[in-house]
């Protein structure tokens, strides 16, 4: 099972959890499983955020393999990370759903 | 190293990597034949200019263009009307995250103007002099605000509302008010309390920064065309030109693929053009007048309305034992994002305490919008201001403990295996082989007189990869062309024609690079990030890779043998055994001849999502003399260590070190806004706006250190932003030792260095 933590806001998406043991094999199995858990965090999944397997950061890399001793950060992406025109990007770790108020974001269809 | 990296050039045997090759844009530059952004013109072409508002915070009650439209040679007015208002989505601009909603409200203001010079109206004319009638003839009526500048004071329960629907994320509970204060970040590591616990000294600080602009010599320019059928075409200075073509094409609905979008040459940008102004606002004037249109910013333009990087106040806390061991770190950054969220405090927080080995980390960020605007990234964007803070509470620890700062530094210094306080553990890095390089310097052992001082300071940056697109094509002749499409800014088209150069064993000479437009290569992420020449040169070794394959193909398809009785070495497909003996091995040049017979045009493209950046350290040296009767502060010496993975270009990367710190010494030294009380910016231009001069500093000396990236291919990191970062704290240090006194405030300009003497009675010789 990879061993997976959450960094800075995140854990404000997984009411407090910070330490997830995984059997997620990819990147993107990753994705799946923390947003079955916590579907809070899903939207924050898809864009903005980045992801370092043992040591090394990824970012845009769903197919990149996780070992089964793995060692996995998420991060906010550190630099780009999502494309403007590609597809939506949601942004390093927000939490406009988490925090909920009928914020600018909110109400313009984050 | 891969099979493919035979690094040798099958021409004359010598790599091209590594070496300090020609430039290959250097003669136009020298020669003033390189077109810059105002440069470019066309015929029939109309003049574009900005109405900015003199507030710096009003509310926008009406704008009347009617009698500008009037004026005869006047093409096209535009306003908030003419921009389609945008959802909620946040985008990368440069190392930081931009709402598309908060882009449009940029670009051209729309319920509020938020800051002196936000622009509020643009019209297209015949002349500059009609433009500049026309201007004066828009009737914007505006309700005067409130308005605020200092960071701290934006975040006052009483300050004055930027937005009234902003709401702080990252805080529990969820607030029930508005304010300025757009997040709130932070990160953990350990207990720090406990670690607190466990120091025999504490030292505990609070740093102010000022807002400082990245200073490009190049002001902004665009040029844009739109035909009738809504194909646009634009000519801009800018680090990233499929970006904006996806903004332009995004706030003014269109197609990406009816947008074309050439980089011109570019005089600096240092993440400064990793946005769009002028672009978006000439595509809406020329669509409107169906005449090509230019538009070029001013100086005073550039200042006001241009992102600079964030001002800053910060505490760090930090426990040592007195063995000098660090056990604990706590920081707090307040950065300025300017008048609408996104400041670099994200980086600044993980960046913070990146070059040590600590146990117990928190460091909290705040996100605040105040009546500047809106910054940009400036290399490194966030770090340099808390490693500042960070770098000068290590030396006051090493003063404390009597041990020398950079043996303190490298009794904490990360290393392989040590845990960042952002979360994971770094792979092999060069921060101690920096602090090593930087002790066995001469300049370290130089003796110092008085009123003189020594600093030193160690800096972070991650790095990072993304996007890229190159394509080579080998030419009838067996010269090659190169295209990349991420503008070179700091020697990119040199760095990677030496790469194809040993990859296809060519002379460097015979390589031409150019950076193609957003129509002649798939997508590329920005130049930014220290992003570039690490990931270009992963794409050209895979566009080298296709072309390589494919000329082994023709190889046995001309020898009539198999895969396994040929390979590629040393810059040409050699027949292996007895085929030796019967065929001469063939080069790239023996293939351009027999192309049009064996299968025709020989090309690669090397498309990439490029991962495995390595991180970047780096040590200053600085020494310095303060003028007592003055308080004016010489730069005397100045040595810079960085690790560069590998050096593709020796020179150019020399060139990174040494500019990114002459910015720093400007930042540390002299560069400020210097706002009025009526909130406008009073220091506008070069005259004012005080950065260093080739005569402001010594020759910048570099020690080039090379602790290879594993996971590319020639083992190269990113070296573009590191260098920035140092500085600070290095020249702080410097000024501690010189004058005993420990400066928080930036910059350290003549009457602050000049009133601090005073205070301790010090001004006099």
């Amino acid at each position: 099972m990879a061993r997976v933590v959450l960094i800075g806001n995140l854990a404000q998406l997984t009411g407090g959890v910070v330490e997830f043991d995984l059997s997620a094999t990819s990147v993107k199995q990753l994705f799946e499983q923390l947003a079955e858990l916590h579907p809070a965090i899903k939207p924050h999944l898809e864009d903005g955020i980045a992801v370092a397997i043992d040591g090394q950061i990824y970012q845009d890399a769903l197919l990149e393999p996780i070992g089964p001793t793995s060692e996995v950060y998420l991060l906010p992406a550190i630099a780009g990370g999502a494309q403007p025109g590609r597809r939506g990007a949601r942004g390093e770790c927000c939490t406009e759903q988490a925090s909920a108020p009928p914020s600018r974001l909110r109400s313009a269809g984050a | 190293m891969p099979e493919t990296n035979g690094h040798s050039n099958g021409t004359n045997g010598q790599h091209a990597v590594g070496a300090r090759n020609i430039r290959p844009d250097g003669m136009d530059k020298v020669t003033g034949r390189a077109r810059f952004g105002a440069d470019y013109n066309l015929a029939g072409q109309l003049i574009g200019r900005v109405l900015r508002s003199p507030h710096p915070h009003a509310r926008i009650v009406s704008i009347d263009t009617s009698k500008a439209e009037a004026l005869p040679g006047v093409k096209a007015v535009i306003t908030r009307d003419d921009f389609p208002d945008q959802s909620s989505e946040f985008i990368p601009a440069g190392e930081m995250m931009m709402n598309y909603r908060d882009v449009v409200r940029n670009v051209m203001a729309r319920e509020k103007a938020l800051y002196e010079g936000h622009a509020v109206a643009a019209v297209a004319a015949t002349s500059v002099a009609i433009a500049r009638r026309a201007l004066k003839l828009i009737d914007v009526k505006y309700e005067v605000l409130p308005h605020v500048i200092d960071v701290v004071e934006a975040m006052a329960p009483n300050a004055p509302l930027l937005h009234d629907d902003l709401f702080t994320l990252g805080v529990e509970p969820k607030p029930e008010k508005p304010s300025n204060v757009a997040k709130r970040i932070e990160i953990k590591l350990g207990d720090v309390e406990a670690g607190f616990g466990k120091a025999d000294i504490i030292v505990d600080r609070e740093f102010k920064t000022a807002p400082v602009h990245q200073g490009y010599i190049e002001p902004h320019a665009a040029l844009a065309t739109v035909s009738e059928d809504g194909t646009t075409e634009v000519w801009t200075t800018t680090q990233g030109h499929y970006i904006v073509r996806a903004h332009c094409a995004r706030l003014l609905g269109m197609d990406i693929g009816k947008v074309r979008v050439t980089a011109t040459e570019i005089g600096g940008g240092f993440g400064g053009k990793t946005v769009v102004y002028l672009e978006p606002l000439a595509i809406a004037l020329s669509k409107k007048a169906k005449r090509p249109v230019k538009m070029v910013m001013s100086r005073e333009e550039v200042f006001k309305a241009s992102g600079p990087t964030s001002g800053a106040t910060v505490r760090v806390k930090m426990g040592a034992t007195k063995d000098g061991k660090f056990v604990a770190g706590f920081a707090e950054l307040k950065y300025q994002a300017g008048a609408f969220q996104g400041s670099p405090v994200q980086p600044g927080v993980f960046c913070a305490y990146a070059p040590y080995d600590i146990e117990n980390v928190h460091v909290i960020g705040y996100d605040v919008v105040s009546n500047r605007p809106k910054v940009a990234a400036y290399r490194a964007p966030g770090a340099p201001i808390s490693e500042y803070a960070v770098e000068s509470v290590v030396d006051e620890i090493a003063k404390k403990l009597g041990i020398d700062p950079i043996q303190l530094r490298m009794m904490n210094a990360a290393r392989e295996g040590t845990k960042a306080a952002y979360g994971p553990k770094f792979g092999p890095i060069g921060l101690e082989e920096t602090l090593n390089s930087i002790k066995k310097t001469e300049h370290w052992n130089t003796p110092l007189r008085k009123w003189q001082g020594r600093g030193v300071a160690s800096g972070f940056w991650f790095n990072i990869g993304g996007e890229t697109c190159v394509s080579l094509t080998v030419n009838e002749d067996g010269t090659v062309s190169l295209m990349a499409g991420t503008p070179d800014i700091g020697g990119l088209r040199a760095s990677l024609a030496a790469v194809a150069a040993d990859e296809l064993g060519v002379p460097y000479d015979k390589v031409r690079p150019i950076i193609g437009d957003t129509g002649s290569l798939g997508f590329n992420f920005l130049t930014g990030g220290s992003r570039s020449a690490f990931s270009g040169s992963m794409a050209i070794v895979e566009a080298a890779k296709l072309i390589k394959a494919d000329l082994i193909a023709r190889a046995c398809k001309l020898w009539e043998a198999k895969p396994d009785q040929v390979e590629w070495k040393d810059g040409a497909v050699r027949p292996l055994g007895a085929l030796a003996e019967k065929v001469k091995p063939m080069t790239v040049v023996d293939f351009a001849k027999v192309a049009g017979k064996t299968g025709g045009p020989i090309a690669g493209l090397g498309r990439i999502n490029a991962q495995g950046a390595g991180p970047s350290f780096g040590t200053h040296l600085v020494d310095l003399e303060v003028d007592p009767e003055t308080g004016r502060v010489t730069i005397l010496r100045y040595t810079v260590a960085q690790d560069a993975g590998k050096a593709l270009h020796p020179a150019y990367v020399e060139g990174q070190y040494q500019g990114g710190a002459v910015q720093g010494i400007g930042w540390a030294l002299n560069e400020e806004y210097v706002y009025g009380a009526d909130g406008k910016l009073q220091n506008a231009g070069f005259l004012d706006y005080r950065m260093p001069v080739a005569s402001d500093v010594p020759m910048i000396d570099t020690v080039l250190v090379e602790v290879g990236n594993p996971k590319h291919p020639y083992g190269v990191r990113g070296v573009g932003e590191t260098p920035i970062v140092p500085p600070l704290g290095a020249i702080a240090n410097a000024m501690e030792a010189a004058t005993g006194i420990r400066f928080t405030e930036l910059p350290m300009s003549p009457p602050k260095v000049l009133k601090a003497l005073k205070d301790k009675g010090l001004n006099k010789a």
